[in-house]
């Protein structure tokens, strides 16, 4: 059904200016250059629409007949007006670099630059004061490099760059890094092999990188407060007859000029092997310590009567892991050729520094020692037998609960069931292994190729509130009409714990219950094609004619069976679509 | 060399834009919060800002006082029954994740902290302001502070001790000055008693300007407040004789809440309390604040309806009018209103849930001013029994020629003002007396169950948190705005005669004088006088059994006003009621025999000593290590 029409007026200019300048009279390989472009998009959408009048259908008595109960009243069933966001951006860049580049002695290779960057964009869009203020990186960059007879390399480089999202005695970090690279198989030693290690490179880095993207976007101007002058419901009416009214002032950010760039040290060795020319090796162990990471400042307490919390950079936290990839790349014949890659990559971090509440008595609720995206949660044991048992068990302090509610485990021994004993559960949200193959291969004229994706060690609950059956007349998922406990049939390891009208929070505060492993396997992709015989098509005045079937998303391997994994906690949301394609490509 | 002269250029561009300056993206001028006190406008907000913080008094989801006693009752499958009020009524506060947390600001509770710091950073700052004319400065900062005392008195009402936030601790601060501890609470209401006296002297007497500033705080309002916190130090909670709080001591050891339980120390409480009140009724009077009597215009209408629109309209009229109300928020709206609203319109998705429970209809007094189970001329026996309405003297209350509970017959004036109940006449100005609209709340019937509709859950509706003034003939409710009295005047009168009686041995003529102004003013004889025909005439002459009718008196007065369950605990008696089951009539029940039966709604509460003061939450425990949590939790 045709609602109404849309349409997009949208442009993009682009003016740029470069400019290139050989300073070798001056010193050779020498060189500078300039570049200063403004970008300006505009868009214009405008929709016009009607708003159809709904109705429900109402049965009589006179089985031939029925009555219409109108849903809504804001029908239009003549073409409207909606508005629709507009967008005007504007960003200019410059550029300017001095580069140097020589070559000593046939074998030293020594190379140089320095870039200065300036950067702004700036947005029409915005409703808010502070986001309609320009937004401008300034920077400067810097290399060194150095190598010797393409065995040797060193290289070091620096960045000092300058953040408008921080007080000025706080604005400017220097970031340096160093590197150095050994390229073995152009060694002499290395010659007998030659023909079977085609390429042999070991190489190590180490440096600093700097983050000023954090926080919130509206929350870029950290050293300065921000207020709401105007705030109706920080208001108040007054009057015989409330006549008087007046709004209020609200904060809604404290000042603090020493919020300022988070830092991480990285550090990286790698290794580059490549045999036979045709399959390919990389390995890199990475390490990395962030410090500076901006946090809610939780151990203000609520008696200091602050409008928000503020934040500060207060998080250190590490993370290690090894990244592998693999390339096959080889044709047999002319007739017969295959591609084939995999990747692999294990990372796993944790706080070293975390502000919270002192946790002694309570140890297992630290953060500190824990992964970045570990979820703490109550240790679900089975569901109670009857209302008994709930009598004889520790208090469950999350509201109303009975027989066939969820059962937790008292981790403190206090016979109370509270924040205090929430443990650490499951794997980290994130997934901590990320690995993906795939082939390609082709016999004469017919290719296919696949490819897989998956993860790993990663943990996720299903939402027990908005998958919770009958609330907002919502419908029952099967598996919770197989599984469920009832008073004749109490199943203390049932899916769902008893039915109820209402939202249970007992049975909806996270814990192991509804904990479920979220690693999976996938095949992401897969396509045969055939390409009709040249001779054929050229009779018919083509260039190639391809045809292929493909599709997405074709089949998961997941230990978790009630609705694909990567839709995560809600299986009531809108699913992953799996996709097939049929097509045809032709080259003239 | 052409190309020079444009990298010349692009050094210039280069020069032109100073590092530093260029990333000063923010102008000068942007707003701080030096801004609100740059002038008399931006300061005018700060002010009303402080006001904002009062508890939200006209809200059933927000204001502890409503729902959360024994007073009030709801459909528990209907919303309500998740909310704060609803679950600590079905005793499930904990400490975990408290209900009506106004100490964090959690589950419809506001952190008033922040009102607090908002009333220091007000007082910190005011004088800074150039153009606020010198005498407005001086009734502004009194209203702040007054507010800022009240916002303790309101957290010492609900946790007992609480830290003094005199001064603002500054944002940052080293997290050893922010681990403050909590003080005890004679001492927090020794200081609110100070502000409150500070604030007293430069408070006006009366509010000139009232279409535009009723509401605000004046002398009465400010010495109000001191009674009532001055009262609350001498009633059983917290005047030295509650055996639970004897070890009741901070990490610094210091004793929270007195244990001195010495009768002549608590008397001395009591005398202060009784100087401070009578000081507050005097100031009031003076300031012309006197009690509500409905005003006849044009209407034609029976004394006894009008002695009901007196009784209800001291709650539910505007204060041009209602010259009772001392205090009231008047920020409050009608969302109680809404809820207490019988299902009187064709169009009404609302809920009419919230009802008085049945214990609270027996409350109030036979005809003859004392306990249904004290007159000997009021059948208690039979009371849950039906009969038909057949003499005159219920013309105005019940509806002709319908049968009711005998409960219903031959009670006090306030309770055909105050309730709702079937087959009782539910008075509105838009209705005459011969017209008037007869309830009808048997399951089916017009203002009975209907299923997602209208949920009455006792069979009592709470007439008195309805305006008369509402309109009959629009298709939805069209509330009329009034603002429930945080104090009226009767509320002083008999805390005087309370302090009063505590003070003396025996009661004397004075404190029966303030509870009789009260009950004449309902209709009813003197204390004296009506206890002479009761089965215990000697009742008002000894100081307990006095006690025992100031109690009453009070409850009944002040119901369903968000006091009942704050006095209860004051006086150390919400276990006895609290525990009780909480019954109405059968509202599935469709025929009058199925009705009129009583049914127990809820039981089991386990309300123990504990519940007296709310828990603080674990994790602001945690925060703050140098905070304990109250006895029991």
């Amino acid at each position: 059904m045709v609602k109404g029409y849309r349409s997009e007026d949208r442009s993009n200019m682009y003016a740029q200016f470069e400019a290139r300048q050989d300073l070798d009279f001056f010193l050779k390989g020498l060189s500078a250059r300039a570049l200063f472009n403004i970008n300006r998009y505009s868009l214009l959408p405008v929709r016009r629409q009607i708003v159809p009048f709904f109705y429900t259908l109402a049965v009589t008595s006179d089985p031939n007949s029925y009555i219409l109960n109108p849903i809504n009243t804001d029908g239009t069933d003549y073409l409207d007006f909606v508005p629709s966001t507009k967008s005007l951006e504007s960003t200019m860049y410059f550029e300017g670099a001095v580069s140097y580049n020589n070559v000593f002695a046939e074998k030293h290779t020594v190379s140089g630059l320095l870039v200065y960057t300036i950067r702004e964009l700036l947005d029409g869009n915005t409703d808010n004061f502070q986001l309609s203020l320009p937004h401008r990186n300034l920077g400067l960059a810097g290399r060194l490099t150095y190598s010797y007879d393409s065995r040797y390399f060193l290289e070091t480089n620096f960045g000092y760059n300058g953040s408008e999202r921080f007080h000025s005695s706080q604005r400017w970090g220097f970031f340096p890094s160093a590197g150095a690279g050994w390229i073995i198989s152009n060694e002499k030693f290395m010659e007998p092999v030659g023909g079977i290690i085609s390429k042999l490179k070991l190489k190590a880095t180490y440096g600093l990188v700097g983050n000023d993207a954090i926080g919130r976007d509206e929350d870029r101007f950290y050293y300065m407060s921000q207020l709401n002058m105007n705030d109706g419901g920080r208001g108040y009416d007054l009057g015989d007859d409330f006549g008087f009214h007046s709004n209020g002032i609200s904060i809604q950010r404290y000042a603090d000029p020493d919020i300022t760039w988070e830092i991480s040290r990285k550090s990286n060795y790698g290794l580059e092997l490549n045999l036979w020319n045709s399959l390919e090796i990389q390995f890199d162990y990475f390490r990395e310590r962030r410090s500076n990471i901006l946090q809610e400042r939780v151990s203000i307490p609520t008696t200091m009567g602050l409008q928000v919390t503020p934040r500060a950079n207060i998080g250190k936290a590490k993370g290690s892991g090894f990244e592998m990839s693999v390339d096959y790349n080889k044709a047999f014949t002319t007739d017969l050729w295959i591609v084939a890659r995999g990747n692999f990559t294990y990372a796993a971090s944790k706080y070293d520094v975390f502000e919270e509440p002192d946790y002694t008595k309570v140890p297992w609720r630290f953060h500190v020692g824990q992964k970045l995206s570990q979820n703490f949660g109550y240790i679900a044991e089975r569901l109670f037998i009857d209302d008994e048992e709930v009598l004889n068990s520790p208090l469950q302090t999350f509201g109303e609960y009975g027989a066939g509610d969820i059962k937790y485990k008292d981790i403190n021994g206090d016979m109370s069931i509270d924040e205090n004993d929430q443990v650490p559960v499951g794997f980290p949200t994130t997934p901590e292994i990320i690995y993906g193959f795939g082939i390609s291969a082709g016999y004469k004229n017919f290719d296919i190729s696949f490819f897989f994706q998956g993860s790993a060690r990663s943990s996720f609950w299903i939402n027990a509130g908005s998958t919770a059956p009958f609330i907002g007349n919502r419908a029952m998922l099967q598996y919770y009409g197989d599984s469920h406990w009832t008073e004749d049939n109490r199943d203390l390891y049932a899916l769902w714990p008893r039915l109820s009208e209402n939202a249970m929070p007992n049975n909806q505060v996270t814990s192991t219950w509804f904990m479920r492993d979220g690693s999976f396997l996938r095949l992401k992709t897969a396509e045969i094609g055939y390409t009709i015989p040249l001779n054929f098509v050229r009779k018919i005045k083509m260039q190639n004619v391809r045809l292929y079937i493909s599709g997405n998303n074709l089949a998961v391997w997941a230990p978790f069976k009630m609705w694909d994994p990567e839709m995560g906690d809600n299986g009531l949301a809108y699913p992953l679509q799996r996709v097939f394609n049929f097509g045809i490509n032709i080259e003239f | 060399m052409k190309k020079f002269r444009i990298m010349g250029l692009f050094v210039g561009i280069l020069l032109l834009t100073n590092c530093s300056d260029y990333l000063n993206v923010v102008p000068d001028g942007a707003a701080t919060l030096e801004n609100a006190f740059s002038n008399r406008t931006n300061l005018e907000k700060f002010f009303y800002g402080c006001y904002n913080y009062l508890p939200n008094y006209a809200h059933p989801f927000n204001y502890p006082g409503h729902i959360g006693g024994d007073e009030i009752w709801f459909d528990v499958d209907n919303g309500m029954g998740n909310r704060s009020g609803g679950r600590i009524a079905q005793g499930q506060q904990n400490s975990n994740d408290p209900y009506h947390n106004y100490w964090d600001g959690a589950n419809d509770g506001k952190r008033m902290w922040i009102g607090i710091r908002d009333c220091n950073i007000f007082l910190e700052n005011v004088d800074q302001v150039p153009d606020l004319p010198e005498w407005e400065r001086t009734r502004w900062k009194a209203e702040v502070k007054f507010l800022k005392a009240y916002f303790h008195f309101f957290l010492l009402q609900l946790y007992g001790p609480i830290p003094i936030m005199d001064t603002n601790i500054g944002v940052s601060a080293s997290p050893e000055e922010v681990r403050i501890y909590r003080e005890p609470v004679d001492d927090v209401i020794e200081y609110i008693v100070t502000l409150l006296d500070e604030a007293t002297k430069d408070l006006p007497v009366i509010i000139e300007e009232m279409t535009t500033e009723t509401g605000r705080a004046t002398k009465a309002t400010a010495l109000a407040v001191k009674a009532k916190a001055l009262v609350w130090a001498a009633s059983p909670l917290f005047n030295g004789s509650y055996v639970y709080y004897r070890d009741f001591k901070d990490k610094r050891g210091v004793q929270l809440i007195a244990n001195n339980d010495d009768p002549e120390v608590i008397r001395a409480r009591w005398q202060r309390a009784a100087v401070a009140t009578r000081n507050a009724i005097d100031t009031a009077h003076l300031a012309g604040h006197q009690l509500f009597e409905f005003q006849r215009g044009f209407e034609v209408m029976s004394d006894t309806t009008a002695l009901k629109y007196t009784l209800r309209g001291c709650v539910t009229e505007r204060f041009t009018y209602n010259r009772e109300v001392i205090w009231a928020c008047t920020n409050s709206n009608n969302e109680f209103q809404n809820w207490c609203t019988p299902k009187m319109y064709t169009n009404y998705p609302g809920t009419a849930e919230l009802s008085a429970t049945l214990k609270i209809a027996e409350m109030y007094y036979t005809r003859n001013g004392i306990p249904i189970d004290e007159d000997p001329y009021w059948d208690y026996e039979t009371r849950y029994e039906t009969r038909v309405d057949t003499g005159t003297w219920h013309k105005f209350y019940i509806g002709a020629g319908e049968t009711t509970a005998k409960l219903n017959y031959y009670r006090e004036p306030r309770f055909y003002a105050h309730l709702g109940f079937d087959r009782g006449i539910y008075e509105l100005l838009a209705n005459s007396d011969e017209e008037a609209l007869v309830i009808k709340q048997r399951s089916g019937e017009v203002h009975g169950l209907v299923f997602q509709d209208c949920h009455p859950s006792t069979g009592y509706f709470i007439k008195k948190a309805v305006s008369f003034r509402i309109p009959t003939t629009t298709t939805g409710p069209t509330p009329y705005r009034f603002s429930i009295p945080i104090i009226r005047l009767p509320d002083l009168y008999l805390l005087y005669a309370e302090a009063l009686n505590e003070s003396l041995d025996t009661p004397d003529d004075e404190v029966y004088r303030w509870v009789d102004i009260v009950r004449t003013r309902a209709g009813l004889d003197g204390v004296l006088r009506s206890w002479e025909f009761s089965l215990v005439p000697d009742k008002p002459t000894y100081k307990e059994g006095m006690r025992e009718i100031i109690k009453r008196e009070r409850l009944i007065e002040l119901s369903c006003e968000g006091q009942r369950s704050f006095d209860l605990r004051r006086w150390r008696d919400a276990e006895r009621y609290f525990n009780e089951p909480v019954r109405g009539w059968d509202f599935q029940g469709a025929k009058l025999e199925d009705y009129y039966q009583t049914r127990v709604y809820f039981s089991n509460r386990q309300f123990t000593y504990k519940d007296y003061l709310w828990p603080l939450r674990l994790s602001t425990l945690m925060v703050n290590a140098n905070l304990v949590q109250n006895p029991g939790w």
